[in-house]
């Protein structure tokens, strides 16, 4: 919550009274852990690769050494969040010194859906563009700044429409994302057979246990 | 190609890059030493962060500096330490036996960056100890985000690392012999260039000879045009070794006591930038500031109003520098206020800051000046606003007449920092913490509470 205060002329003695709640002044958080035995709830241990990360050590993607002919790829991302491609004239970017490829969405020849769990996420934009920084075309380049110069080069045409940004308006409009799931609580007319088979699994025939649910209520009348 | 040559860890190096390469490219690209982490590219993150130092300067303690929009060519004589240099074989540093112990990492990649702003921070204690107030951490560590352990962890870090066994290693001190740089004046006029000129002589002279070079500072407005716009700036004049321009000097200057401070210190490059969202203009402007312009015929002094002329354009010809600028001295009865209106208090760019420069005589208001960020295309005197307030008493009535005046003088534009409503009452409502702080002048009228 923002609140205008007025506070006293003073504002280093104002400072200090907020200090505690503006500067988590508590105990050090390693000393809230205590504990004497090791390797147990409640005791801390060092991150295993701590050591890594503060030397420096620690080799991420970005620091892995690239072979001498390793081609670079810079994306070519769209600049606005919604609306149509209608022109993508890549022949300047073709032409950029260092540039080895250019590919587009016609260009896969697999799969262009790559959503891992449901369906709807193009790899590459076809025509329709639904965020902010979408991907329409990859270049490869024997150097990065050349190749993310090359992408400076193309020559986009989109019919922009309006972003949708007020997540009321767009339930109002359902825009929704997925087909809308229900969850409802009563009466369910096979409860009974529900729970009777739960009731009969023997519990030495399961790996983990069963949370069997409550008797099943007593229907409407 | 232009030659480098400095120490790095305590090593001497010569380093042949364009110049345009920053130190991270240095280090990481050139020399294949990929501890020091590239996270934005643009000087907010600190993932970047590495120490630098003057070893001819016994006094001078370790910086901390941005290597990501660092030119590399500005390593020329000094010192740098890296992640790589901090560890004596298996024994860490105490900044990386804190970080380890406090539990100070998770993904790591921003620990690289925090452990260096802490190496400076040890470095200066050992030199000077002083106590690590929670502002002092904040100032140490306000440049370096991490997104995943909190801040917390690294806060102890910095505060227990002091009480771990240090001793410094051997090279720590190293110093390096004279490095003899190439006469600017017999590189070809096409060829790349850096050049560092010591006095200012030298680099009026340079600056006529290369008229499509590019000044540089402290490099944190201009090399962004290089990471983030990838533009190539193939000759730069680097002006932050010329001596005349790190002088401060007491001077009276049309009637008034003040300073001349000179151009080699980065708030010359948010003037020159003439980024309507820049810091110090309006604060400069609220004073009265006068900039000198010099080139190799001579110097120019023009009142900080007449320089801004539009959007990013000065009235700076190509042949000349920004030598000094003139900040007169407040008065005894004048005050000024500050207010930068941001997103975050930390590292980030204001959408709307009101300076406000004024005296109170008998409670009516005198010498009146106002300037804003954020509201023009550059940074601009609220000339309307100042004359509804000049000889008016301090009341309701005239400082609804001076908001009233500022809306009809500004039309800010809208933007990711703020829309145009947004700003315009944001601006009115400076213009009421003014007239709330003057009621009553006991008080501080401050937001305190963050927005969650
Ligand atoms: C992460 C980050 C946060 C920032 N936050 C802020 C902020 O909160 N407020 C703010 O105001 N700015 C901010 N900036 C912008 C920048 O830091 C400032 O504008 C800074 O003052 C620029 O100074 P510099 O020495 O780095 O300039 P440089 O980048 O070296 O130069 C800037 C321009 O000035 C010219 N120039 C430099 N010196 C001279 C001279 N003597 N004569 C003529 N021309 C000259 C250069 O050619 C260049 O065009 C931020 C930048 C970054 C990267
Ligand atoms: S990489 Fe983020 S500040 Fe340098
Ligand atoms: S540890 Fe992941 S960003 Fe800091």
């Amino acid at each position: 919550m923002r609140t205008l205060t007025k506070l006293d002329t003073d504002s280093r003695r104002a400072r200090r009274e907020l200090h505690d709640q503006l500067q988590g002044s508590g105990p050090l958080a390693r000393h809230t852990v205590d504990s004497q035995s090791q390797r147990q709830a409640g005791s801390a241990s060092f991150h295993e690769s701590a050591q890594k990360h503060v030397t420096g050590k620690a080799a991420y993607i970005d620091d892995i050494k690239t072979p001498a002919d390793a081609l670079h790829v810079a994306l070519g991302l769209s600049p606005v969040a919604h609306g149509t491609l209608t022109k993508l004239d890549l022949e300047a970017v073709r032409q950029a010194p260092g540039v080895i490829d250019v590919i587009t969405f016609n260009d896969v020849p697999g799969h262009t859906d790559i959503g891992p769990v449901f369906p709807g996420d193009p790899i590459f934009v076809d025509q329709e563009i639904s965020y902010a920084g979408q991907c329409l075309f990859a270049v490869a380049a024997t150097t990065l700044q050349a190749a993310r110069r090359a992408v400076k080069l193309a020559k986009l045409e989109i019919d922009e429409q309006p972003a949708s940004l007020d997540p009321v308006a767009a339930t109002e409009r359902e825009e929704f994302v997925r087909p809308t799931h229900v969850q409802e609580r009563g009466w369910l007319e096979n409860w009974g057979s529900i729970w009777k088979a739960y009731a009969s699994v023997p519990p030495a025939q399961t790996r983990y246990p069963i949370h069997r649910p409550p008797p099943p209520p007593a229907a409407p009348t | 190609m232009a030659t480098i040559e400095f120490l790095l860890n305590g090593t001497p190096k010569q380093c042949d890059v364009p110049p345009d390469t920053s130190i991270l490219t240095l280090l990481r690209d050139h020399l294949g030493m990929t501890g020091t982490k590239e996270g934005c590219a643009s000087g907010d993150c600190g993932a970047c962060t590495v120490a630098i130092r003057n070893p001819s300067d016994v006094e001078a303690c370790f910086q901390s500096i941005n290597a990501c929009i660092t030119p590399a060519h500005q390593l020329n004589c000094r010192h740098l330490v890296t992640i790589e240099g901090l560890a004596q074989g298996n024994q860490l540093h105490p900044a990386q036996q804190a970080m380890v112990e406090c539990h100070g990492s998770q993904c790591g990649f921003c620990t690289p960056g925090i452990v260096m702003s802490l190496f400076t921070l040890h470095t200066t204690q050992q030199r000077c100890p002083t106590p690590l107030t929670p502002e002092r951490l904040e100032a140490v560590l306000g440049g370096n985000l991490c997104r995943c352990t909190g801040y917390r962890p690294i806060r102890d870090a910095a505060l227990s690392m002091q009480s771990l066994p240090w001793q410094a290693p051997q090279w720590f001190d190293a110093s390096l012999p004279a490095v003899s740089a190439p006469d600017p004046e017999r590189v070809e006029e096409n060829a790349s260039l850096f050049a560092q000129p010591t006095t200012q002589d030298e680099l009026t002279r340079v600056r006529r000879r290369y008229p499509n070079a590019r000044l540089v500072a402290g490099a944190t407005d201009l090399w962004l045009e290089n990471t983030q716009r990838l533009v190539e700036l193939d000759q730069l004049i680097d002006v932050s070794r010329v001596n005349e321009l790190r002088q401060i000097e007491e001077a009276t200057f049309q009637e008034q006591s003040g300073w001349w401070i000179g151009a080699g210190v980065t708030y010359t490059g948010n003037i020159v930038n003439a980024s309507p969202i820049g810091d110090t203009p309006p604060v400069l402007l609220a004073l009265d500031a006068w900039v000198e312009l010099a080139n190799a015929d001579g110097s120019r002094q023009i009142p900080l109003s007449t320089f801004f002329i539009d959007y990013k354009k000065t009235a700076l010809a190509a042949d000349e520098v920004i030598s000094r600028v003139f900040v007169p001295k407040l008065t005894d009865t004048a005050t000024l206020r500050v207010w930068k209106l941001s997103k975050r208090r930390e590292d980030d760019i204001s959408a709307v800051l009101g300076a406000f420069c004024y005296h109170l005589e008998a409670g009516v208001m005198r010498d009146v000046r106002i300037a804003f960020g954020g509201m023009a295309a550059t940074p601009k005197r609220a000339l309307a606003t100042e004359k509804a307030l000049e000889g008016q008493p301090l009341s309701k009535t005239s400082f609804q007449a001076a908001q009233q005046a500022l809306d009809d003088e500004f039309t800010p534009m809208s933007d990711v920092r703020g829309s145009q409503l947004y700003r315009q009452q944001a601006a009115r409502n400076l213009l009421e913490r003014l007239y709330l702080t003057l009621c009553a002048p006991n008080q501080e009228v401050m937001l305190h509470a963050y927005a969650h």
